[in-house]
């Protein structure tokens, strides 16, 4: 079992690994940004002294080893815009993206994990197949659309709520509700299928026999079992809306690392787009291992095997 | 009317092929809806531009923004018109020749890639297959959007770039399955059968083992596809899209956000056609892998 976190440390490090390469290679294939970053007109004389602080006049592989050294001392460069470092940058927007993941996340297992739970214990049952199609439908409707909708309905047309920013928690509770949408069909048919798995096993049988309370025995027994694939799900999906839930925060203009991400694109900032991969592939990673850890915090199978 | 179902009472029992089609009907009213969907749309991305009643391109600025149903001098506008006096059915019509061809392209391109490392490294067996393992890990370890954002908003949208993008999306799931897939039919005493004989490799996978693998990859291919019809109208809903003649459905979509006030009708057509095409597929894919394993 030690030997699986070890395993999850050394591919989260890969990733970030890799996170950190690939953008080198994108931004340098992108061309020459002295062109974005002058006026038009700027001499050959401005251009040389840009490129030379911005440190591209050396050989690739010179600022390939000072980007990766720049990122182990937590210096992922400086906006092309911004006097700012591209920490200060992404630091700044990360905590709204990380309210939105919170509040989002909270939201869909309260929803889903119940009616998961329902539906596998009333097979067949019309709350099963309602909730079956709502899945289906769910995973069919793209969330940037939902979120037009939903703005639609209820803060165009009705006024309940804000259209848009970080006005307190009425307005995040559009966006949490997009986000809960597009959660909800994966982690609604895990714990459906879960629980189906565990309904038949025998200390099911046991509990009952034994005059625990249906509460009981669906609680204490069936869904602490059950939740465990569901947990890894949940880590996959809370360390997904960490690195941004970028359509559903352009469609609220939600002030996180998503909405950054595309503003930085549409003006050519390519170190904070940079910056923005690298913070998510470490941040990914983390969850994926945090994870793990409370996985076997929960499962004593876990410690013994392997 | 009334004659035939007199004709049919009158008879004991409908033959069995109509009782058969009858069944049919009735367990898989969705599939068939579905089907008809896909086939549709199929169509429009043939001949799109021609189906559409106007030119989708021709701007009408004193027919701005009409409501559903409205008329102009130009015709009937079922779905309404754009803040540039275009005929939004026509635009939709018109709009989806990119996006399902670069869907369908990155899809089939994705699909084969994965579906041969799949079966190729399952077949091999050992490094081989670990570092299979070990790339599809690695790939899940990342959220793909953000992914395909930096790359294609660095690099700028072509035509190509988000097809390579969005194939790159669909590889991963089928590899996997593929490799797992295989290794299990490997251990069975067939493929030995056929080792012992002297079967080439080629010959093994392609004849013995791909087609037990054949409706996973089905499976997989239609749920990527719908992935992908998603991922190429998100990158236009946020400005990333490759140039093209018409505005694609995500484009439509982020255009009509500026007017949710005075024109709802903007962003409902294009997000329905986004919707009722990945629907169209999931079903087909669901009903694909109910039929193939009962449980």
């Amino acid at each position: 079992m030690r030997k699986l976190l070890v395993k999850h440390i050394a591919i989260g490090l890969l990733v970030v690994f890799g996170a950190l390469t690939l953008t080198f290679v994108l931004v340098r294939m992108s061309g020459d940004p002295t062109g974005l970053i002058l006026p038009q007109d700027a001499s050959a004389a401005q251009r040389a002294q840009l490129r030379a602080q911005l440190g591209i006049d050396k050989p690739l592989l010179s600022q390939y080893f000072s980007y990766l050294g720049g990122a182990a001392r937590g210096d992922l460069g400086k906006s092309y815009f911004d006097s700012s470092s591209v920490s200060a940058v992404v630091l700044r927007y990360l905590p709204n993206t990380a309210i939105l993941a919170a509040a989002s996340f909270a939201l869909t297992v309260l929803v889903a994990v119940p009616l998961g739970t329902l539906a596998a214990m009333r097979r067949g049952g019309v709350l099963d197949r309602v909730v079956q199609a709502v899945a289906v439908v769910g995973n069919s409707v793209p969330s940037f659309w939902s979120g037009l909708l939903l703005l639609q309905v209820f803060a165009v047309t009705l006024g309940w709520l804000p259209t848009f920013g970080t006005a307190g928690v009425a307005s995040l509770v559009l966006p949490s509700v997009n986000l809960m949408l597009y959660l909800f069909p994966n982690m609604a048919r895990l714990t459906r299928a879960s629980v189906l798995n565990v309904l038949p096993m025998p200390y099911v049988d046991t509990a009952r026999t034994k005059g625990a309370s249906e509460g009981r025995v669906m609680t204490v027994h069936v869904l602490r079992n059950a939740l465990l694939p569901v947990l890894a799900l949940g880590g996959v999906q809370f360390g997904s809306l960490l690195g941004g839930a970028v359509l559903t925060e352009t469609v609220f203009a939600w002030p996180g690392v998503g909405t950054l991400a595309v503003h930085s694109i549409s003006r050519s900032d390519f170190p904070v787009v940079q910056g923005i991969v690298v913070y998510v592939a470490v941040i990914f990673a983390v969850v994926t291992v945090l994870t793990e850890v409370l996985a076997r915090a929960a499962n004593p199978r876990l410690r013994t095997a392997v | 009317m009334t004659t035939t179902l007199e004709a049919n009472a009158s008879k004991a029992r409908p033959s069995v092929g109509v009782r058969r089609f009858r069944g049919v009907l009735r367990h898989r009213v969705p599939t068939v809806i579905a089907v008809l969907m896909v086939a549709a749309f199929a169509v429009i991305t043939v001949a799109g531009d021609k189906l559409a009643p106007m030119d989708a391109g021709a701007q009408h600025l004193r027919g701005r923004l009409l409501p559903p149903g409205s008329r102009t001098a130009a015709g009937s506008h079922l779905f309404g018109t754009d803040a540039l006096g275009r005929d939004l059915w026509s635009l939709v019509l018109a709009g989806a020749q990119t996006i399902v061809v670069q869907a369908a392209l990155a899809v089939v391109i994705g699909t084969a890639v994965g579906a041969l490392l799949g079966l190729y490294c399952g077949y091999r067996g050992g490094r081989l297959g670990d570092l299979l393992i070990l790339l599809t890990n690695l790939q899940l370890s990342f959220p793909f959007f953000l992914l395909a954002l930096a790359v294609v908003g660095i690099l700028g949208a072509s035509f190509w770039l988000v097809v390579f993008v969005v194939a790159l999306a669909s590889w991963v799931e089928i590899a996997r399955v593929v490799h797992i897939e295989t290794r299990e039919v490997c251990q069975l005493e067939y493929i030995l059968a056929v080792r012992v004989m002297r079967g080439s490799g080629l010959r093994i996978v392609f004849r013995h083992i791909l087609p037990n693998v054949a409706s996973s990859i089905l499976v997989l291919g239609a749920l990527a596809f719908g992935n992908a019809i998603v991922i190429i109208s998100g990158l236009g809903f946020i400005g990333l899209s490759a140039p093209s003649a018409s505005p694609g459905w995500g484009e439509i979509l982020s255009d009509g956000r500026d007017y949710m006030a005075s024109a709802w009708w903007i962003t409902i057509t294009p997000g329905i056609a986004i919707f009722l095409l990945v629907l169209s597929v999931n079903i087909i894919s669901e009903a694909v892998r109910d039929r193939l394993s009962p449980n």
